[in-house]
C-alpha cells in the first residue's frame, strides 16, 4: 500500500479534454499517480505526520485548539503551492461548477497526492457546500487518540488546511473542516467543504 | 492457564494478561507471584540477547553481539528460557529491546503454537507502537490491543 | 583484638551482634564443611571423675566439659580475647591466626564426643535424623532469634549465613557410620582421678576395659576396629599438691613402660577461689538433640581462665604431639599392607578384581545372596576388611588435609564399591568433595562441567536409589557439593549448577518448612554471587546509594539554580523520551533480580511462618531490584502487601 506526496514532474502535455465526465477525471488521477508519481513508503509517511502532530500536542501543552490551527496553517501553506503543482502535473482545465471541483478533488488530487479516493456526498441544495468521506485515511493509520485529545483535537486538520489553501488559490473561497472522525468514536471520518464565494474581482488577468 | 506480560525497556511491565480457562487457573499463591517469576526471567533473556554467536568468535574479539544480527535463523523467539517450580517460561524478543514473557502453568511450552502466538502478538504490538502517541516503554492500555490478543490466546489451549 | 572474628563467633553468631555487620569470611563453607569431617576424640567416662566435677565446677561429666573445647582449636575462642593473660604457659598470643584453610596445620578443628559405649549405644544406624526434629530445632532457634535481631535492626547477610550453617551442621549426622569412618573416633582419651588416688591399677583396669569393648558389648559394630583407637590417659590433679604432682609424673612413666599407653596431665582440681572465671559458650559441632536440650536447657559452665588456658594447651599437645603421628603411622600401614599390593597387581584389572572380591574373602559380606540386587541384601564391609581399611585411609588422609590422596583412592574404591550402592554412594560423595577441597585453584570451567557435575550427579543418583529413610543424607550431600561449588571463583558456572541441585532439594518436599526456606535463601545466595567474570565493575544496586546519588545531583542542581544564568546554558537538549540503558556492560552477565525473586518467596514464606524479622530482612534485600519498578508499587502487588505488612 503505497502513498504519494507531490512531486516536480510536470505534466508534459496539457490535457485539454473537457472534464464532462467524472469518468475523465479519475483517468487522470490515475494515470498520474501511476506514471507520474514517485512514491514513498506510507508508514515513514505515516510516522512523519504523527510525529508533526504529536509533538505539537506537546509544544503547545495540550492545548488541541491551538493544535488545530496550528495544523491547519500549515495545511494552508501547503495548499497554496500544492495547486499549483497539481495543475502543471495534471493540466486540468477550469472547473465549470462546484459539483466538478468536488469529483477532481476526490478522484483527482487525493487520488494523486494520498492514493485515496472519499466519497462526495451530502451536498446541500444549493450545491455549494458538501461532505467527503474518507473510508480510509492514510494519514490516522495506527493512530489511536489519547483520552484528553479525543474530544477536542483533529488529527487530520492538516487536511482541512491543504484543500482551504488549494481552493483559495483558484478563487474559490471555502470554509473547510472536520465534522467527524472515526479517531474519536464516530462512525465515519467526514470533511465538510462549504463555498462562500468565487473570487472573481481579485482573479489575476490571464488565468481565466 | 498462562500469564503473558511485554516487558518494557526499563523492566516494566507494559502490558499484561492472564488467560485462563475455568478448569485451569493459577493458584492465588503462583498468581501473586507472576510478575515477579517473569522479572527474574528478564536475567536470562539478557544472557540469552547478549550471547555470543559461537561461530562467530573467531571473528570478534570482544563485546556480546546481539543474536538476531548475524544468525539467519529465527532469532526473535526464545522458545522455553526458565523455569520456575514446575512452571516453564517462554520469551520472545523484539527488535527494540520489548521482551514478551509469558510463565505456561502447565508446565511445558509448545513451540508451535507459542512461536505463532508472539509473532501475532508482535504484529499487533508493532501497530501500537507506530501510533504517534504512544511512547516506547509506555503501558499499553488500549482495549482493542487487549481483547485481539485474548482472541489470539484462544489458540494456546490445545 | 577484641574485634577479631572467629570461627566460633561466626557459628555462633546469635550471641555475637556486634559482628553483624563483618563480611562473609573467605572460605567459610570449606572451614564448617572441614570441621564437621574433623577427627573425633571421644572422652570415656569415670564415675569418680565426674562426680567430682560435678561438685567442683558444675559439669556433669568430663565429656561434657571436653566438648567445649572442639572444633578449630587452634582459635582458643573459649577464651575471651580481651582478658589479659599473664600464664607463661600460654602460646595462645604467639600463635599465628591464618584466614586460610590450607595455610593451617592438619587438623587443626577436632571434635569431642561422649565415650564410645554411649556412641555405639545411642547413635547406631537405626537412630536416624527425622526433617521434623530439624525443623522444630529451626523453630526454636530462630524464634530465640527474633528479639536479638529486634534489637538490632540492621539486615545482616553474615546472620543469614550463620543461620543456613547451623541448619547445615545440624543435618550432619554425627552417628557412627558403617559406610565411612569420618566419625569414627580416632582417639580416645581415658581420664583419672589422681585428686581421689586412682592410680595404676584403675589405669590399667579402664584400658582393659575399653580395649575389651568390641568382646564385651553386645552391639559393638564389627566396622570399628578398637585398635585403631588410641587411648590417652588424661590425669586430672591440683597443682598445689606436691604430692599429687609427683605421682602423676610416676604414672605417667609407669603407665607408658608397662601398659604402652601415653598420658597428658590437666590440673583440673586446682582450687579457683580468687581466680578469674570464664564462662563457657556452647560448642559448636554437636548433634542436633544436644543442640535441642542446650536450648531448652542453658547452662552456663564457668571456670577458671588459667584452667581454660592449660586445657588448651593440652588439647594441643594431644593432637600435634600423639593423634596426628598415630594417624600417619597408621596411614603408612595401611599403605603399605592394603594399598600398595592393590595398586601393584590389580589395578583397573577387571578380571583379577573378580577373584579378590569381597564375596570371596569377608564372610559378612557374604550376605549378599543375590549379586544381582544387593540392595535389598543388609551388606557390611568389617573393619578389617581392605575395602573398609581404604576407605578409612582415604578418610583420615581427608582428615590430615592430604585432599590429593584421599582423592585418588576415593577413586580406586568407586570401581570396588560398584555393586554396593551404599558403599558407593558416600564414596562418590567424598571423592567429589576431597576433589574440591583440594583442587581448588586448578578447577577451570570446562573441569566443572566434564568431572565435577557429572562426578555429584552421579552420586546424588547412587543416594536416591537407597532407602527412603536416608533420604537426609541426600540432602546433606547435596548441600555440601552446593557450598563447595559456591565457593569456587568461578561463580558464573558454578552457581547454576548449585541452584540445580538446592532447586532439587526444593522439589523433593523431604524438608519442613523452615528448612525449605532456609534452602529458599541460600538458593538466593547463589544466585546474588553469579556473576561472570568479566564484569569486574558491577555492582549491585543498593537502596541508599542510589537516594545519596539523586540527591547530591539534585543539591547540585539548586546550586547552579542559585547562580541562576549558568543553569540554561548547561542544559544540552534532553530527549525524554530517550531510552536508559544503565548497565549495558553487565547486562545478561548477572541473575540479580533473581536473587531478589528467591528473597522475596522467602520473605513471604518466613511471613506464614510468623518470623517476622526473617521476613523483613529478605524484603530488603530483595528491595533494590524492586523499589524503582512500577510494578512493586502496586497496591495489591506482592512486594507492596508484604513491605507494608513487616513495616
Amino acid at each position: 500500500m503505497n502513498t504519494t506526496t507531490g512531486t516536480s514532474k510536470t505534466a508534459s502535455a496539457a490535457n485539454t479534454t473537457s472534464l464532462a465526465s467524472s469518468k475523465t477525471i479519475k483517468q487522470i488521477g490515475e494515470t498520474v499517480w501511476k506514471n507520474r508519481t514517485v512514491k514513498i513508503n506510507a508508514e515513514l509517511f505515516t510516522l512523519t505526520y504523527g510525529s508533526i502532530v504529536s509533538q505539537l500536542c506537546q509544544d503547545y501543552q495540550r492545548d488541541f485548539k491551538k493544535v488545530n490551527d496550528q495544523l491547519f496553517s500549515m495545511g494552508y501553506n501547503i495548499g497554496i503551492r500544492l495547486i499549483e503543482d497539481f495543475l502543471a502535473r495534471t493540466a486540468i482545465p477550469r472547473c465549470d461548477n462546484f459539483v466538478t471541483t468536488s469529483e477532481v478533488i476526490s478522484k483527482c488530487a487525493f487520488k494523486i497526492f494520498l492514493n485515496i479516493t472519499p466519497h462526495v456526498t451530502n451536498w446541500s441544495n444549493t450545491k455549494n457546500s458538501f461532505s467527503l468521506i474518507f473510508d480510509e485515511n492514510p494519514l490516522s493509520d495506527f493512530v489511536e487518540l489519547p483520552m484528553d485529545a479525543s474530544k477536542e483535537l483533529w488529527y487530520s486538520n492538516i487536511l482541512c488546511g491543504v484543500l482551504k489553501g488549494a481552493l483559495e488559490m483558484v478563487q474559490l473561497d471555502c470554509e473547510v473542516y472536520f465534522v467527524s472522525d472515526v479517531l474519536r468514536g464516530n462512525t465515519q471520518t467526514e470533511l465538510r467543504v462549504k463555498l462562500n464565494k468565487v473570487l472573481k474581482d481579485e482573479m489575476p488577468a490571464g488565468e481565466d | 492457564m498462562f500469564y503473558f506480560t511485554i516487558i518494557g525497556t526499563s523492566d516494566n511491565p507494559i502490558y499484561e494478561a492472564e488467560f485462563t480457562t475455568a478448569k485451569n487457573t493459577f493458584q492465588p499463591e503462583i498468581k501473586e507471584l507472576n510478575p515477579y517469576i517473569v522479572h527474574s526471567t528478564l536475567d536470562i533473556m539478557e544472557y540469552l540477547q547478549w550471547q555470543r554467536q559461537p561461530q562467530l568468535d573467531i571473528n570478534t574479539s570482544s563485546g556480546g553481539f546481539l543474536r538476531s544480527r548475524h544468525s539467519t535463523q529465527e532469532n526473535s523467539y526464545l522458545g522455553k528460557v526458565d523455569s520456575f517450580y514446575g512452571l516453564a517460561v517462554s520469551g520472545f524478543l523484539t527488535y527494540g529491546n520489548i521482551k514478551f514473557i509469558m510463565v505456561h502453568g502447565n508446565g511445558t511450552v509448545d513451540d508451535t503454537v507459542t512461536r505463532s502466538f508472539y509473532y501475532e502478538v508482535y504484529e499487533l504490538y508493532l501497530k501500537t507502537l507506530m501510533n504517534p502517541f504512544y511512547k516506547v516503554n509506555d503501558p499499553i492500555s488500549n482495549s482493542a490491543f487487549d481483547s485481539k490478543v485474548r482472541v489470539l490466546s484462544k489458540r494456546l489451549f490445545v | 583484638m577484641s574485634l577479631q572474628f572467629s570461627y566460633e563467633k561466626y557459628m555462633n553468631l546469635i550471641q555475637y551482634p556486634e559482628h553483624w555487620s563483618n563480611p562473609i569470611p573467605h572460605e567459610i563453607s570449606k572451614k564448617v564443611i572441614y570441621n564437621t569431617l574433623s577427627p573425633c576424640i571421644c572422652v570415656q567416662s569415670n564415675l569418680e571423675l565426674d562426680n567430682h566435677l560435678k561438685d567442683m565446677y558444675n559439669i556433669d561429666s568430663i565429656s561434657m566439659l571436653f566438648r567445649y573445647f572442639g572444633d578449630y582449636i587452634q582459635d582458643r575462642d573459649q577464651i575471651p580475647s580481651t582478658t589479659d593473660l599473664k600464664d607463661p604457659g600460654s602460646v595462645s598470643s604467639g600463635r599465628h591466626r591464618s584466614d586460610s584453610l590450607f595455610q593451617r596445620q592438619a587438623s587443626e578443628c577436632v571434635r569431642f564426643t561422649r565415650s564410645l559405649e554411649d556412641l555405639i549405644s545411642i547413635d547406631s544406624e537405626d537412630h536416624i535424623l527425622q526433617s521434623t526434629d530439624i525443623d522444630s530445632f529451626l523453630s526454636q532457634y530462630l524464634q530465640n532469634l527474633e528479639p536479638i535481631m529486634n534489637e538490632n535492626g540492621t539486615p545482616s547477610k553474615l546472620l543469614k549465613h550463620s543461620i543456613y550453617h547451623r541448619f547445615f551442621i545440624t543435618l550432619s549426622s554425627i552417628n557412627l557410620s558403617r559406610y565411612h569412618s569420618f566419625h569414627h573416633p580416632v582417639v580416645a582419651l581415658l581420664p583419672l582421678d589422681i585428686t581421689k588416688g586412682q592410680g595404676y591399677e584403675n589405669a590399667r583396669e579402664i584400658l582393659i576395659h575399653f580395649k575389651n569393648l568390641n568382646n564385651t558389648l553386645e552391639n559393638f559394630p564389627e566396622f570399628i576396629n578398637i585398635n585403631d583407637i588410641l587411648p590417652v590417659f588424661v590425669l586430672c590433679y591440683d597443682e598445689n599438691s606436691r604430692e599429687q604432682w609427683e605421682s602423676v609424673q610416676a604414672l605417667t612413666k609407669s603407665l607408658k613402660k608397662q601398659l604402652f599407653v601415653e598420658s597428658v596431665s590437666i590440673s583440673l582440681f586446682t582450687p579457683h577461689d580468687n581466680q578469674k572465671s570464664t564462662t563457657l559458650h556452647s560448642p559448636i559441632t554437636v548433634s542436633l538433640h544436644e543442640q535441642v536440650f542446650n536450648m531448652s536447657h542453658p547452662t552456663s559452665i564457668n571456670i577458671p581462665s588459667r584452667l581454660l588456658t592449660h586445657i588448651y594447651d593440652t588439647i594441643s599437645f594431644i593432637v600435634e604431639e600423639m593423634m596426628i603421628p598415630f594417624m600417619h603411622r597408621k596411614l603408612v600401614f595401611w599403605d603399605e599392607t592394603v594399598l600398595q599390593p592393590r595398586k601393584s597387581i590389580f589395578q583397573s584389572n577387571k578380571f583379577f578384581r573378580r577373584f579378590i572380591s569381597p564375596k570371596s574373602n569377608h564372610p559378612i559380606a557374604h550376605k549378599v545372596n543375590d549379586p544381582q540386587d544387593p540392595a535389598e541384601g543388609d551388606i557390611m564391609f568389617p573393619a578389617s576388611s581392605p575395602e573398609f581399611l581404604l576407605r578409612k585411609l582415604a578418610d583420615w588422609s581427608f582428615m590430615l588435609s592430604d585432599f590429593k590422596k584421599a582423592y585418588s583412592i576415593y577413586d580406586l574404591l568407586t570401581k570396588d564399591f560398584e555393586s554396593y550402592p551404599q558403599y558407593l554412594a558416600p564414596c562418590l560423595e567424598y571423592k567429589t568433595i576431597s576433589l574440591l577441597m583440594g583442587a581448588q585453584n586448578i578447577i577451570t570451567a570446562k573441569t566443572i562441567k566434564t568431572e565435577v557435575d557429572p562426578l555429584m550427579t552421579r552420586a546424588i543418583e547412587q543416594y536416591k536409589k537407597q532407602d527412603e529413610k536416608h533420604s537426609l543424607r541426600v540432602i546433606h550431600c547435596i548441600l555440601t557439593f552446593s557450598d563447595l561449588l559456591l565457593s569456587l571463583s568461578d561463580t558464573w558456572v558454578s552457581s547454576p549448577l548449585a541452584v540445580n541441585y538446592l532447586t532439587y532439594i526444593q522439589k523433593s518436599h523431604l524438608l519442613g518448612p523452615y528448612a525449605t526456606v532456609i534452602i529458599l535463601e541460600r538458593i538466593a545466595y547463589a544466585y546474588e554471587i553469579c556473576i561472570d567474570l568479566r564484569v569486574n565493575d558491577h555492582f549491585l544496586p543498593k537502596p541508599d546509594e542510589e537516594n545519596k546519588a539523586d540527591e547530591s545531583e539534585a543539591a547540585e542542581n539548586s546550586k547552579k539554580g542559585e547562580n541562576g544564568l549558568e543553569v540554561d546554558d548547561m542544559h544540552e537538549w534532553r530527549n525524554e523520551n530517550k531510552l536508559i540503558q544503565n548497565n549495558l556492560r553487565s547486562e545478561g552477565l548477572t541473575r540479580f533480580r533473581k536473587y531478589s525473586l528467591y528473597q522475596l518467596v522467602a520473605a513471604k514464606k518466613w511471613v506464614e511462618l510468623h518470623k517476622r524479622n526473617q521476613a523483613k530482612w529478605c524484603i530488603y534485600h530483595a528491595a533494590p531490584a524492586y523499589e524503582k519498578l512500577s510494578l512493586s508499587k502496586r497496591p495489591d502487588g506482592l512486594f507492596h502487601r508484604l513491605s507494608m505488612e513487616l513495616s
